[in-house]
């Protein structure tokens, strides 16, 4: 072995994260199709619940699923050119859905949208903070009330600049991470600049934001993963992925992502330090690599499950990353999946039907 | 230098460090200018944290832009594993006689590798001052070929490789045989090489969540937009294709260029401490003393 080698291998097991060969997976089980809905849109976007229903959205339409109804109880044409492109996100009765052209509100049952928002330059991913709609126009982010439509608040980064990525929310403060190399904590009240940190040669932009605790986890186009304090955006930690960070999972003091090196990657977000991680490829062949990952890791108190393009739901145990199951999938599906609960689980097919599926019992 | 070497000179380095900073710490208080009384310094700011290799050569030799010998560029040629796990660059690049030494490139002497390769295309692999990262040694020391995990043992001028680059050389544009020669090559499962995943597994939509790099290879829209380009925006994506000019076209380099050294695992950190330390001595300007 050699010096490199046996470096990393002690490090490695004094981490506890003893290296192994790519794990002989689990013969593969396969989840049960429950129901079946036909939304006739092909290009569904990952669907978001709200108030115990699924919101969901593609080319041409947005609807809602009620998974103990067998037919849809909305579905409307969204008129939006070039076809929503982030998941639809509802409260209090209404629904946010758009595109990179325009961005509009319905509420379920009617045809005709509350309101809608022609981008001046560029719509981004939005956020909702209770019935405040914040998203990106171009390098302005609008703060939009949810029911109206009207303006609220603006706040404009640096102009050149795109905040495509969504904002995030903790208390009564707002962080976006455009790609002016910033920070910046807004108060969501009426978007006055708080702090703002610049770090444009670490970092150039934030994406996938999310808050555990007091801690902003945020990937950036460079590879990493920032753990920054909510409080004044100093770095609390970082992790170098190795390559590109397509998102990450975060949630209860963990935050989850897939790096194509090949690992699965379960960071603690107070420390920064590896829980766990779990290898998924060795790019040199066989059967038990897995595909590449571009739907979001979901997990709930137990399991972290993770949605591969080769159409496998990999399953692996919260704690320590253990493979606990690779399911197949009944047909080939979009990259994303979302947890219902009670093991059932939502997927939508290439053909555009949502699929409600159910796991298998498994194995500890 | 391998890792494990580089990883016990910056420790003994850090240490060495700190014991003079100590006493120099006794003997004067007023602002250092040398780089280790600014090193000194740092430290008592609280200003240097240090997790890792990486971490100590950022801190160390790059944050402060240590001028980086041309000796130290001539052991990593010399040394094998020094990018990662692979033989050392002057095993094959010896040279500039093509017959023995492949693209007759010497990475054996400071003005060969300037010169770059000498066979014909005769080219350069760098621009001394520039940013090395782009150019083809940075290209070929951190960039992993693709489709992910294609053998190193593919040749690059297969039909479809040279489908695709005649499409670029002869302007890249939407016509009826790119959409039913070119396109169908980047959605096709091993279209390229046995065994290799579509382009469009990874590449397929600039949606929520992002396609990797943001890139879209499902559509000739998406493929002209180019990389990066939820971020950056339409405008400031990063070109993949260049109408007329396949070799400049990341799309065509990352399709038939292998990383170096020659079978390394994608999963190797592409970002080594001495790929980072190589290419600063490009942007230094290459020095050969």
């Amino acid at each position: 072995m050699n010096p490199a080698r046996r470096q990393l291998l002690a490090g490695a097991l004094a981490l506890g994260l003893a290296p192994r060969a790519l794990a002989a997976g689990k013969a593969p089980g396969q989840l049960t199709t429950l129901a079946r809905w036909a939304s006739g849109d092909r290009n569904l976007v990952p669907v978001s619940l709200s108030e115990g229903k699924l919101l969901f959205a593609g080319e041409r339409t947005l609807g809602l699923l009620d998974p103990a109804a067998s037919t849809l109880p909305w579905q409307v044409a969204h008129s939006i050119a070039g076809g929503a492109r982030f998941r639809p996100r509802g409260h209090d009765g209404i629904v946010l859905c758009g595109g990179r052209t325009e961005i509009a509100a319905w509420r379920p049952g009617e045809q005709q949208a509350l309101w809608r928002y022609r981008a001046v330059d560029q719509i981004g991913t939005p956020c909702l903070a209770g019935r405040l709609a914040c998203f990106g126009d171009g390098h302005k982010l609008l703060a939009v009330d949810l029911e109206s439509g009207r303006i609220l608040w603006y706040f404009a980064a640096i102009a050149d600049t795109r905040i495509s990525y969504a904002p995030v929310v903790a208390g009564d403060t707002l962080f976006v991470g455009p790609g002016d190399g910033r920070l910046y904590a807004l108060s969501l009240a009426d978007g006055q600049l708080r702090w703002h940190v610049d770090r444009m040669q670490e970092w150039q932009y934030l994406r996938q934001l999310h808050v555990d605790g007091t801690t902003l986890v945020a990937g950036s186009y460079k590879e990493k993963l920032y753990g920054l304090d909510t409080g004044n955006g100093q770095q609390r930690w970082e992790f170098s992925a190795g390559n590109f960070i397509n998102s990450q999972h975060v949630a209860n003091g963990l935050a989850c992502l897939w790096s194509p090196t090949g690992w699965v990657y379960a960071i603690d977000t107070a420390s920064g330090k590896i829980r766990w991680r779990h290898r998924t490829n060795d790019y040199r062949g066989g059967v038990h690599n897995w595909g590449a990952l571009m739907a979001e890791l979901v997990s709930n108190d137990k399991e972290v499950h993770a949605l591969d393009l080769n159409n496998v739901l990999h399953v692996l145990a919260r704690d320590d990353g253990r493979a606990l199951a690779d399911l197949k999938l009944p047909e080939p599906v979009r990259p994303f999946v979302t947890l219902l609960g009670d093991r059932r689980l939502i997927c939508a097919g290439n053909s555009g039907d949502l699929l409600l599926l159910e796991m298998p019992p498994l194995s500890a | 230098m391998n890792t494990a070497i580089l990883s016990r000179c910056t420790r003994t380095l850090l240490a060495g460090l700190l014991a003079l900073g100590s006493m120099l710490a006794l003997a004067d208080t007023t602002l250092p200018t040398t780089l280790n009384h600014k090193w000194l310094q740092d430290l008592r700011d609280g200003k240097v944290k240090l997790e890792g290799d990486h971490a100590a050569v950022g801190a160390l030799i790059l944050g402060r832009d240590i001028p980086i010998p041309y000796d130290y560029v001539a052991t990593l040629m010399r040394t094998p594993n020094a990018f990662g796990q692979g033989p050392a660059c002057i095993v094959c690049h010896s040279s500039g006689n093509p017959a023995h030494s492949y693209r007759g490139l010497n990475l054996s002497t400071c003005e060969g590798i300037r010169a770059g390769s000498r066979e014909a295309p005769s080219r350069p692999i760098f621009q001394p001052g520039e940013k090395g990262s782009k150019h083809i040694l940075g290209r070929r020391l951190r960039n992993n070929r693709m489709p992910l995990g294609v053998s190193f043992s593919i040749s690059g001028d297969n039909p479809a490789y040279a489908t695709v680059r005649r499409w670029i050389a002869d302007g890249a544009v939407n016509s009826a045989h790119f959409r039913k020669n070119v396109l169908p090559l980047f959605a096709r499962d091993g279209a390229f090489a046995p065994d290799t995943p579509a382009c469009t597994t990874c590449h397929m939509s600039n949606q929520e969540p992002p396609s990797f790099h943001e890139l879209d290879l499902s559509t000739y829209e998406g493929i002209m937009l180019g990389a990066d380009s939820v971020a950056k925006g339409v405008n400031n994506a990063t070109k993949i294709v260049i109408p007329g000019n396949p070799d400049a076209s990341s799309l065509f380099q990352h399709l038939v260029e292998d990383r170096m050294p020659p079978g390394i695992s994608p999963t190797e950190d592409r970002d080594h401490p001495n790929t980072r330390i190589l290419l600063r001595w490009i942007e230094q300007g290459a020095r050969c003393n």
